[in-house]
Order: C-alpha cells, then structure tokens, then sequence
C-alpha cells in the first residue's frame, strides 16, 4: 500500500511545482510580495477573461493557430522538395549555394518582418512570410543534410536487389532521411511559432501576439497574463501535435 | 605557400554565390526589375552603412546593445551552470521535480514575456539585462544537467573505489566530463542571447541596434534598414563563429556522444 502511494507520489512530483507556482501566483500578489498592480493575482487574470469575452480569446488563439498552421505547412511543403532536389539530385549546386543559403538562413527572421511588411504591405502577407522564412531554412537544412546521410550500403543492397529509381527514392532515401526531416520541423516550428508571437505584436491587429500588445499599451495588465498563459498552452499544444506526428510516421523507431 | 592558395582557392569559391547574388541584386533592382525604393541595390546600401558609421551612430548602437547582452549572459553563465551543477550532482531529486517544469519555462514564447518584463521593471538597461539573463540561462542549465549526467559511471565509481572524496570527485571527474556539453550550453546561450536583445529592442527601446532599426522604419530609411540588417546578420554570424570554435576546442577530447546541431 505505501509502495504504491510512493509510486504515485514519484509520478506527480512535477506537478507538485506546477501547482505550487500557480498558488504561489495567486498568494504573493495578495500578501504583498508582489505588487498587484503589476503582477495580479491568477484569480484577476482568469476573471479578466470574462472581459475580453470568451468570443473574442477564441477568434485571437484561432488566428494565431491558422497563420500558423497554414505558414508552417506552406513552408514545409516548399522546404522537404527543395530540401531533396538540393542534397540528392543536385548536390554540386547545393554546395555552391551553400554559403549564400547559410548567410541568408542566419538574418534573425524578426528584423526582417518590417522588410516584408515594405514589401508586401501591412497585413496576414507579411506575417505569413515571416513564418515561411523562418521555418523554411531548418527544414530544408535538415532535409539535405538527411538525404546525404543516408547510409550508402542500404541504397546499395536497394540496387542490387533490382529496384528501380522510384523505389530507392520512396522506400529507402525517404524514410531514412525522415528523421532528421522531422528534428528540422520541430526547429522550424519552435522558431515560426516564436516569430509569430513576435510579428503580430509589431504588426497586426488580431492574434494572440497582437491581444499582448493592444493589453500592454492600454494598460490592462491582467490580460497580458492571461494572453501569455494562452500562448504558453498554444505552445505546448502545437509541440505535443508535432511530437505525435512524429511518433506515427516514424513508426520503426 | 600551396596550404594558402588551396585556402584562397576556397574562399573565392565560397563566396561565388554570394557575389552573384549580390551581382543580380544590384542589377535588378537599378534596372527596376524589382521596385527600387522597396528593395535598394546594394551599393545604395553600403552608402548608407559606411554613412552611417562615420557619424558614429553605428557604433554607439551596436556597443550599446553589445553591453547589454553581454552583462545578461554573463550573469546567466555565473548563476545558471552552478545551479546546473548543483541540480544534477547533489540535488538530483529536486531536480526530477523542477526539470519538467523549467522545461516548460523554457518553451515560453520570449515575445510573449516581454511586456511582462516592461511592466515590471519599465524600459530601460535593467529590463533588457533582465530579458536576456532569462533567455541565456536555459541552455546553459540545461546542458549543464545534461553534462553532469553525462558522466560515465564507471568512472564514478573505480574513483570512488580508490578513495577519492566528494571535492576530488567533482573536481577531478564531474566537471572535466561535463565541460564539453557546458560549452555547447554557452554557444546556443551566446547566440540566443543576442538575438534576444535585438528583438527585445525592436520591441521597446530607446537605443541599441534594434532601436536604431526600428528608428530607420519610420524614418523611411530604406537602404539603412537593409544596412542594419546586414550588421546585425554579421555580428550574429560572428558571435556563432568564435562561440563554436570555442566549443569544439573543449569537445576535443571526449566523442561527442550526442549530435544536438
């Protein structure tokens, strides 16, 4: 009986800290280690969602998700192809190109939203762009640096057992290459995601990013908090999908 | 003398893809294949850099941000890799309870924690040090843990075996096995460090490099804008250079067990 209640105890020993960091949120705004005009209690902040109503927090975390979603599969989608075209099928103009990519992949993507909005105007194209550009350079990375790596022997042992090109490519090159496809997607979409927090803050007038902002600049400092709370579980939410993605297509793993 | 021209040989291939792109790009955007205004040639951009560097301002941007960012990692190497130490030597169940939970710290958006930092503690040096401490202590924690952890057990215990005490263990076996992984925690904490800082200025500012751009944006100055830009990406390519040499100058005697990049 004791054994199982340790067992149980183990398990849930990471969120003992999660609660007590939330009751510590709630607590120390109201005994004063905190000041509450800038750090409200959790109740406030969970309250101040009545107040930009349920309708709205909805309309904000679904435009958020749809740029995401949309600008990470949009890049993904350019990234993998050019990504096998580069490593596999064009490997000497991949290494010719290979210092212009690489410089162009280290511009932060943030400083250059404001270069995309010159370009295509204020609105969704910008912000689209800056997800594209800043999951594409990871995923096509990754891509070429996974088609290279596949072990040689088993493209061999592929050939010698009499398959043609579509075969090796879809059978062989594909899934060995997948994992490291994947690490990029996962880079790519920790680092769209943080981009899109950061250009709807500089730049739109819907989202999550923006609803940070637009609570900032007026003023109501609990929705700020809450906005961040939302992003953190949009967050997670987004890891946990990509990870499962993951776990079903790799499936030899 | 055939090392050096081998090297040069290397380099002018190297950079054959960059100077044709900048070719096309100078060419394009004079003959108003793409509109001039928004996408400047290069040579009006490297005006407006070299322009901007005799007043000095360049200058004064860049240190300011430099500083910055470089007392925030600072203060985030000095407390965050003893605590790592801490955490995963001597304090391993406290660490099992925090680790999911710092780990959970660590995926929040810092774009999204940035108000939070300006309504607490305004805008100024002390908010930005205090961003870019928060960025630059996750790698180094991290990776610290995961270099202690990394140690061989074997190790550990013929050391113990020949009656070595808890000071000579840590010094003598711990932290020579965990230094590779620390240094790899410094590189990723250097260069999100300074990217942190530039955002973190875009954001809200009065100076530093990101101000400077964002200050160019609405004074519709376009060639400066891509200019900064330019001094920006080369400082970060800079900072990823020399952090990684020094990474793999510490890396050298122990395989790396783990391929992160």
């Amino acid at each position: 009986m004791l054994k199982v209640l340790f067992s149980i105890n183990k398990k849930l020993l990471s969120f003992y800290i999660i609660i007590a960091f939330f009751t510590l949120w709630e607590v120390a705004p109201r005994i004063g280690w905190a000041n509450p005009q800038f750090m409200p209690p959790l109740s406030h902040v969970l309250a101040s969602a009545k107040e930009v109503t349920l309708m709205k927090i909805l309309l904000d975390t679904c435009v958020s998700l749809k740029r995401i979603i949309i600008g990470f599969t949009l890049s993904t989608v350019l990234a993998v192809p050019t990504g096998f075209l580069l490593g596999g099928a064009f490997p000497k103009i991949s290494k010719f190109f290979k210092p212009l990519l690489s410089f162009l992949a280290q511009i932060p993507p943030f400083i250059l939203f404001p270069v995309f909005v010159i370009i295509f105007g204020i609105g969704e194209k910008g912000i689209y762009t800056v997800i594209l550009w800043s999951a594409f350079w990871p995923i096509m990375f990754t891509t070429i640096s996974g088609v290279q790596n596949v072990d040689p022997l088993l493209i061999k042992s592929a050939i010698s057992m009499g398959s043609n090109n579509a075969t090796i490519f879809f059978k062989v090159i594909i899934p060995a290459a997948l994992e490291s496809i994947i690490i990029g997607m996962k880079t790519g979409m920790s680092m769209a995601f943080m981009m899109l927090i950061g250009a709807e803050s500089l730049g739109a007038d819907s989202g999550l990013g923006w609803l940070i902002r637009n609570s900032q600049s007026m003023g109501f400092v609990p929705r700020i908090y809450l906005a961040v709370i939302l992003v953190a579980v949009l967050g997670l939410a987004v890891n946990y999908f990509l990870q499962w993605l993951e776990e079903s297509i790799i499936v030899w793993k | 003398m055939k090392g050096f021209i081998v090297w040069l040989k290397n380099v002018i291939l190297g950079s054959l893809s960059i100077i044709l792109f900048l070719i096309i790009w100078e060419v394009a955007s004079r003959t108003g294949l793409v509109i001039k205004s928004v996408i400047p040639p290069p040579s009006l951009i490297v005006q407006a850099i070299i322009q901007s560097a005799q007043s000095g301002e360049l200058l004064m941007h860049t240190a300011e941000s430099l500083k910055r960012a470089s007392i925030g990692f600072l203060l985030a190497i000095i407390i965050a890799i003893p605590v790592g130490f801490l955490l995963g030597t001597f304090f391993k169940i406290l660490e099992k309870a925090l680790l999911p939970f710092f780990k959970i710290l660590e995926k929040l958006n810092p774009f999204a924690i940035f108000p939070v930092f300006m309504i607490i503690l305004g805008i100024g040096n002390i908010e930005k040090i205090a961003i870019i401490f928060w960025v630059a202590q996750w790698p180094l924690l991290f990776y610290t843990i995961a270099g202690t952890k990394s140690v061989d057990p074997y190790l550990m215990k013929s050391a113990r075996s020949m009656g070595a005490n808890r000071r000579r263990l840590f010094l003598d076996i711990i932290l020579p096995s965990a230094v590779p992984s620390i240094f790899t925690g410094i590189k990723l904490s250097a260069q999100i460090s300074f990217f942190m800082i530039i955002a973190s200025e875009l954001i809200g500012s009065t100076e530093g490099l990101g101000w400077y751009f964002l200050a160019a944006n609405q004074a519709f100055s376009i060639p400066l804008m891509y200019g900064i830009i330019l001094v920006i990406t080369i400082l970060s390519v800079i900072i990823n250079v020399l952090f990684s040499k020094l990474e793999r100058h510490f890396l050298t005697y122990k395989e790396s067990t783990f391929q992160v990049n």
